[in-house]
Formats: C-alpha cells, sequence, structure tokens
C-alpha cells in the first residue's frame, strides 16, 4: 500500500534539528510547482568540496570526502568515502586564481587524457587552469567542485 | 531509540511542495525541494547520455557549432531563470568549458568550449546541473 506522509518540517527524534533523518532511495517530492514528482535523493549532492590548492593543498569543507590528493602543479584528486554506482557522475567546479596584487584571471577545472583513465568510482581526478594568458596549470586558492549522480 | 518512518512520498501541509528541514548547524530552515539538484547529465562526444537524472534526450547540434548539444529535460522548469553550470573534460590539456545558452523550462543549449569557444576537439564530455524551481 502507498503510504504519504504530510509534513512541514523534517528533525530528528530528539527534536534538537539534527541531520539524523533517513530516507529511502525511493523517495519522492513534490515539486515547487505543485505539477510533477521527482525522486528525493538523486536531486542531492552525493559530494562537494571547497580547498585550498595552494601549498598544502587542503579541504577546508566537504561531504563525503575521504582526502585530497595533490598530484603535482594544479592536478588534484578528490577521493570519495562513500563510492558513486558508476563512472558517469557528474563533475562541476570552479577554481579563482588571486596573484599577490589581487584579481588575477579565470581558471577552468577540467581533466586531461591520463587523468580520465584514472576516474572511478571512488577517485575523481582534475586539474585547473587559466583561461586566459599563458593557459597554464595553475594552483589556485579558491576551488569549489561538485557531484552529482548515484551513489552505490 | 532509533525510530524509522517508511514512507514513499514527501509532501508538505501548507503547500505540497514545500517541506522545509534544519540546517545542519540548528540555525535555520530551508526549503528541501529548492535545495535538490532538478537535473542532472554526463553527455561523451557523440552526444549520448551516460547517466543523467530528469533528462528525456540530448540533441546533437553540431550543425550550429562544434561540441554544442540540447538537453531536453522530462519535468519542467517553473521558468527560465534557473541556474545551470558544467564542466567540459576531453584528451589534451587545455582550458575547457562550459557555455549555456538558451534556457527555456524544458530545455537548454550546451556548448564545450577551449577558451572561448566551441572546441572542434574530439572526446569532449560534457556535464552539467540544474538548479531552480520545478513547473
Amino acid at each position: 500500500m502507498t503510504s504519504q506522509l504530510n509534513v512541514d518540517t523534517i528533525v530528528d527524534k530528539a527534536g534538537s534539528g539534527g541531520s539524523n533523518v533517513k530516507m529511502a532511495n525511493t523517495s519522492t517530492y513534490v515539486s515547487e510547482g505543485g505539477n510533477v514528482t521527482q525522486n528525493t535523493v538523486q536531486g542531492l549532492a552525493k559530494s562537494w568540496a571547497n580547498f585550498n590548492g595552494e601549498g598544502t593543498a587542503a579541504i577546508l569543507d566537504s561531504i563525503n570526502t575521504a582526502s585530497l590528493t595533490d598530484s603535482g602543479t594544479a592536478k588534484f584528486s578528490i577521493n570519495f568515502s562513500s563510492a558513486m554506482a558508476n563512472v558517469y557522475y557528474v563533475f562541476t567546479g570552479l577554481a579563482f586564481h588571486s596573484s599577490a596584487s589581487g584579481f588575477d584571471d579565470a581558471v577552468c577545472i577540467s581533466r586531461d587524457n591520463t587523468q580520465l583513465s584514472s576516474v572511478s568510482t571512488t577517485v575523481n581526478p582534475f586539474y585547473t587552469m587559466r583561461v586566459e594568458g599563458n593557459q597554464e596549470l595553475k594552483d589556485c586558492k579558491e576551488n569549489m567542485v561538485t557531484f552529482d549522480g548515484d551513489l552505490a | 531509540m532509533a525510530s524509522l518512518l517508511k514512507v514513499d512520498a514527501l509532501q508538505g501541509i501548507t503547500a505540497a511542495g514545500d517541506i522545509t528541514v534544519t540546517s545542519e548547524g540548528g540555525a535555520a530552515t530551508q526549503s528541501l525541494q529548492q535545495g535538490l539538484a532538478k537535473a542532472w547529465n554526463n553527455i561523451n562526444a557523440s552526444f549520448t547520455i551516460q547517466d543523467s537524472f530528469n533528462v528525456a534526450s540530448c540533441v546533437d547540434e553540431s550543425g550550429t557549432a562544434p561540441n554544442t548539444y540540447t538537453i531536453n529535460m522530462t519535468n519542467a522548469m517553473s521558468n527560465t531563470t534557473y541556474m545551470a553550470f558544467g564542466t567540459a573534460e576531453t584528451s589534451g590539456q587545455a582550458p575547457r568549458n562550459i557555455g549555456i545558452s538558451s534556457p527555456a523550462t524544458s530545455s537548454y543549449l550546451v556548448s564545450c568550449c577551449v577558451s572561448n569557444s566551441p572546441s572542434s576537439g574530439t572526446s569532449v564530455v560534457g556535464n552539467t546541473a540544474v538548479l531552480g524551481d520545478l513547473a
């Protein structure tokens, strides 16, 4: 029998506002406009990270990240704690390179052919490269990446 | 003792499309629905969908520009001002960017670019995702 729960707010049992609510992967939600339903779990970002890529690279904030690997100038890997279901998860991100004098230029996040072969359900390699100017690999202070897809 | 709630659908009482969740820090509440990605997709150089959510089809627009395609969504957005973003990846080391244009409630155009123009190279994989309100 299909069940429906009408509720305005979800909190944990203690009522303290914690994040202890567990949701089945078949859960759906009603759209903002009220016209359709979609799967709730598939709409959640499965991992994201804000990291500093300069000097000793370090994750500043994140979810579902076991570690950040620094493989040389501007080459990194985000290693997931919980694996994705396949290697076709959606990887998006941005970075910005700031020079000592302040504003410098935009930086893209992408992968080269050697990194593409290393993509796995738990390891996501990528590089950061200046878009204009020398178009060189560049370590950036500000890096933000997100991952959408299905967890295993 | 931990409790387990089994349910197939979540719906707000005040408004069907508005369930709030308490923030991780406990200081705020936000809409659950508005925080969810409404679509995401991974498209290869042959314009084949490798994995996706709420995507009906990917249409080859390379006749207009190289590595350009239209993403058609199954469930429509409520307006054309939603946020779509992405990353392009390919063999070879160069600046890769995603350009997103022509946003409609059920589709948007994606161009995988090298620096500031659509790439004529091969093996481009485009990753895009959508945030905003569904209709």
